[in-house]
């Protein structure tokens, strides 16, 4: 167990969390429910910043020095040469695309109770942005479980 | 200040291939590698500091042309370009390591 992977861990799935919060306010949008989820966005989109710094900190301090050897000579070493990998660098999309989601609400606003395309943009990037956070979840899942397999492997 | 919507989805769209390019130059040049590595000290840290200023770059090019109403269809390009690039980046690592 490492406490900055718990809290990048919780960082993201925190971040996701506040884009699902976007998705349900902009479902039947009133003034108030927009004005919250330009908060749900800003808070989002921050919570996914910290991640990226702490998974990061984590990534290059311990990750890269300890755990990604063992892996590699375990009986899962996919886990990270394909899947870490993957994760590290579709990663790097979600704070942008946190961005975009609170930069299209702050510009519209009010506009968007009228506008149903840009709503419905929102709504989309919203819940992709969802999805994608809890797949790299699963993705870390993977990643710990390809840790374990090797660990259980040299004391067997 | 007003934020310019398209120029924003312009520049994400922009900044989600520069970072499939990166990922993919890191892993084929070991010369940019080592760029990356002797810019920010890990060539992650270089991708994700590279990123983030060209985010800003982008932004301050493409604000320059005038805002447009397309916005679903810029943001469907975003979607596409997330998808593509994720897909792309997962199948470059998978060939990798089924080749290796």
């Amino acid at each position: 167990m490492h406490l900055l992977i718990g809290i990048h861990a919780a960082m993201g799935e925190a971040g996701a969390l506040a884009f699902l919060w976007v998705l349900i306010e902009l479902l039947n949008p009133s003034e108030s429910r927009l004005r919250r989820a330009r908060i749900a966005a800003a808070l989002g989109t921050l919570l996914l910043v910290g991640a990226w710094f702490v998974g990061g900190f984590y990534y290059v301090t311990e990750y890269a020095a300890v755990v990604k050897p063992i892996i590699k000579g375990g009986p899962l070493p996919w886990t990270h040469e394909v899947i870490t990998e993957t994760k590290e660098h579709v990663f790097l999309f979600l704070p942008f695309l946190g961005i975009l989601v609170w930069g299209l609400l702050s510009r519209y606003q009010n506009e968007l109770r009228q506008n149903r395309n840009i709503r419905v943009a929102v709504i989309i990037l919203s819940g992709l942005i969802v999805l994608m956070a809890f797949a790299i979840a699963g993705m870390g899942f993977m990643i710990s479980s390809g840790f374990r397999a090797a660990l259980e492997a040299k004391m067997l | 200040m007003r934020i310019n919507a398209v120029a924003l989805i312009r520049s994400i769209i922009a900044v989600i291939w520069l970072i499939v390019g990166m990922t993919f130059l890191t892993e084929v040049s070991p010369e940019f590698k080592s760029i990356l590595v002797q810019f920010a000290s890990h060539h992650w840290i270089g991708k994700s500091v590279l990123s983030a200023i060209a985010l800003v770059a982008f932004y301050l090019f493409f604000r320059k042309f005038k805002e447009s109403n397309g916005v679903l269809g810029g943001v469907f390009l975003v979607i596409g370009s997330v998808i593509l690039g994720g897909v792309s980046i997962f199948s470059f690592f998978l060939w990798h390591f089924v080749n290796k």
